[in-house]
């Protein structure tokens, strides 16, 4: 069996630039089936995060039939949460919190920008979304003197910054105009579009004075883990009764999801092609190595070796070539990716550009690495080394001694 | 002596203080001033032709759109310019609101909130163009005194939201002593805080005696530079509306 390797090994240094060639496109594959894996599968975390960390929470609680597109917060409807659905709270939940969100208008000179506000409990907000993505400049609001928390992308385009006097204008939960004249306490940049784009934290008392109401729109929740989300709303929903609505963040991402399931899948068709061309390129090689080495295997047929020891011999030059550059490819792919779990990518120059709104999604592109990932792209390109030189080295097997001898 | 001297200057300010205004008498209750207003702002049926114009900041813009109301809720607006928005109509029946577009062939339904919001991104609101229900069924008021305005002695009325619900839970009117149109309004939020300030002139006298002014000027008060200015190059009261216009296919024919 060494005696094959060594063969297998000598054969394919021996024509070295064509080697080479032959498995560069498995290398190039492997390397953008790893990367883009990881890449992908990071933007998904970055929607689960970001819906989880942001508006939505493991679970939120918000009044029925509300609306799910646009920029639309009504305040009509406020809840009142049941004692049933408190007791399941308690019981379930690692903590929940009241927000209030709301359209207002910010109003800074002679500019104004509609956004939604994000009306939240100073102290006890952290425990459902916490804030380790948080670059504050200036400070958090503690109470309703303190001000607004502005999103680092509406700051920006209103040019204004920590301390600027802005006009708060929104509606009551009757429907009447109001306004406050508010500072900025701080802006923040969460890494999140749908906040830093378009979003104010306003302290909930402020908001009540606002809407001229204290009970909250909103009640986000958070559980020991994301998993539980659908039991939990399961049990929440007899418990609130008519009236209310139950959303997890499964639900609230599953759209963002979908479209991700879409790019996995042009990312393997594309990976796919590239490895189908390899195939023929590693076939190619070890078809030519055969008739190249008529003699050789006359020779080695002649000397005793098996027929099946001539496939094996050929598959073996075919399998190495997909190690080799199986782990070449994994390899280079492995170390971009870590390099971008490490070192995320700056989207938010895109997010400012085409994104807001509702889409809760991260700016920083962080790549989902695991060093198992890399197995099935290794396995998966010796599998296609090997299913391409299958037929050449069954072609060389097939060949008789004295014919080999003779045709050389 | 000083006690002397002092005794008959606190008796005048004494009388000052208890007697009335001196044409408090005088005054008309704000129920009587509300319902002239209400005669000449409120109508039946009405048709109008005007040009808008937004100025925001360094940027203006005109509009030119023929309108049609019928009663308090029901009306239908067409825009014939600029170019851009030529065609683009918006049927408002009662409590709903819907918005054609031709360059995308397509009707969409405005919600609530959306009717409270600018038009054509102007100081003016859906509800505050489309609407034309009477101030005294909405609001409280009480005459808080005279003052002159474009050099016309003017009532000053306050007007406070009986409902809730009302976009301005408080108003403070300047109201034509001889014309009864209200020729500055200053429109608040429930904080109080003043939000737009709504000027009207070019008074004109239609059949019936009703009067209208021709032109409304809209400056938002929080966004400084922001400013809107309604001008009516035709108004009829009282017409016959077919009832076409206040149906989808008047707001989706071609």
């Amino acid at each position: 069996m060494s005696f094959l390797l060594r063969l297998a090994l000598r054969n394919l240094v021996r024509n070295a630039r064509r080697t080479v060639l032959s498995t560069s496109a498995i290398v190039v594959g492997v390397f953008y089936l790893v990367l883009g894996q990881a890449m992908v599968g990071g933007v998904e975390e970055g929607i689960v995060r970001s819906a989880e960390d942001g508006l939505t929470g493991h679970v939120l609680i918000r009044a029925a039939d509300y609306p799910d597109e646009g920029l639309s917060h009504p305040v009509d409807v406020l809840l009142d949460l049941p004692e049933p659905a408190r007791a399941v709270l308690q019981e379930r939940a690692r903590a929940s919190v009241p927000r209030t969100l709301f359209v207002a208008t910010l109003v800074a000179g002679a500019d104004s920008l509609r956004l939604r506000g994000i009306g939240f409990d100073p102290v006890e907000d952290v425990k459902v979304f916490p804030r380790e993505t948080w670059k504050v400049d200036g400070k958090v609001p503690a109470t309703a003197e303190d001000g607004v928390l502005l999103g680092a992308g509406a700051a920006a385009m209103l040019g204004i910054g920590p301390g600027t006097r802005v006009v708060l204008q929104t509606r009551t939960h009757a429907g009447a105009l109001n306004a406050l004249e508010v500072p900025v306490s701080g802006i923040v940049s969460t890494g999140n579009i749908a906040i830093d784009q378009v979003s104010a934290y306003v302290p909930h008392a402020l908001v009540a004075g606002l809407i001229a109401d204290p009970r909250p729109s909103h009640f986000g929740v958070r559980l020991a883990h994301r998993d539980e989300a659908p039991a939990v709303a399961a049990a929440l929903a007899p418990a609130l009764g008519d009236g209310f609505e139950v959303v997890t963040w499964e639900e609230e991402t599953r759209e963002l999801l979908r479209m991700q399931k879409i790019r996995r899948r042009a990312l393997d068709a594309f990976v796919g092609v590239l490895l189908l061309m390899s195939s023929f390129g590693i076939a190619n090689t070890i078809l030519m190595a055969a008739h190249e080495r008529v003699r050789e295997i006359g020779t080695l047929r002649a000397m005793g070796l098996s027929r099946r020891g001539v496939l094996a011999l050929f598959l073996m030059e075919g399998g190495l070539m997909g190690v080799v550059s199986g782990l070449l490819g994994a390899g280079l792919g492995g170390a971009g990716a870590w390099w971008f779990s490490v070192h995320p990518l700056d989207l938010s120059e895109m997010g400012a550009k085409g994104m807001g709104g509702n889409i809760q999604f991260s700016t920083w592109l962080y790549a989902r690495f695991d060093p198992a990932m890399l197995v099935a792209p290794v396995l998966i390109s010796v599998a296609v080394a090997l299913l391409a030189s299958a037929w050449p080295a069954r072609s060389a097997s097939r060949m008789a001694p004295a014919e080999a001898v003779r045709a050389a | 002596m000083r006690a002397v001297l002092l005794a008959p200057l606190l008796a005048l300010l004494a009388s000052l203080w208890a007697a009335p205004p001196a044409r408090a008498a005088g005054l008309p209750t704000a129920e009587a001033i509300l319902s002239k207003i209400d005669a000449n702002l409120v109508y039946e049926t009405r048709t109008a032709t005007m040009t808008m114009t937004v100025e925001s900041g360094k940027r203006t813009r005109s509009y030119s759109m023929v309108s049609y109301g019928r009663g308090e809720s029901d009306s239908a607006m067409e825009y014939l310019s600029p170019a851009r928005d030529k065609g683009t109509r918006m049927l408002k029946l009662g409590e709903e609101m819907w918005t054609y577009l031709p360059s995308i062939d397509r009707t969409q339904k405005i919600s609530g909130h959306m009717l409270r919001q600018g038009m054509m991104g102007s100081d003016v609101s859906y509800e505050d163009m489309l609407s034309a229900s009477a101030l005294r069924e909405r609001y409280d008021a009480k005459v808080t005194g005279e003052d002159v305005v474009d050099g016309r002695p003017v009532w000053k009325l306050e007007m406070t939201a009986r409902d809730p619900s009302l976009t301005y839970p408080k108003r403070v009117s300047w109201i034509d002593q001889e014309l009864y149109i209200p020729l500055k309004q200053e429109l608040y939020a429930l904080s109080g805080m003043l939000l737009k300030t709504w000027t009207m002139s070019e008074i004109r006298e239609y059949p019936g005696g009703r009067r209208f002014p021709a032109r409304m000027e809209i400056a938002d008060a929080l966004k400084k530079g922001s400013r809107t200015v309604i001008v009516f190059t035709e108004l009829k009261f009282g017409v016959d509306l077919v009832e076409e216009v206040f149906s989808m296919r008047w707001l989706e024919r071609k």
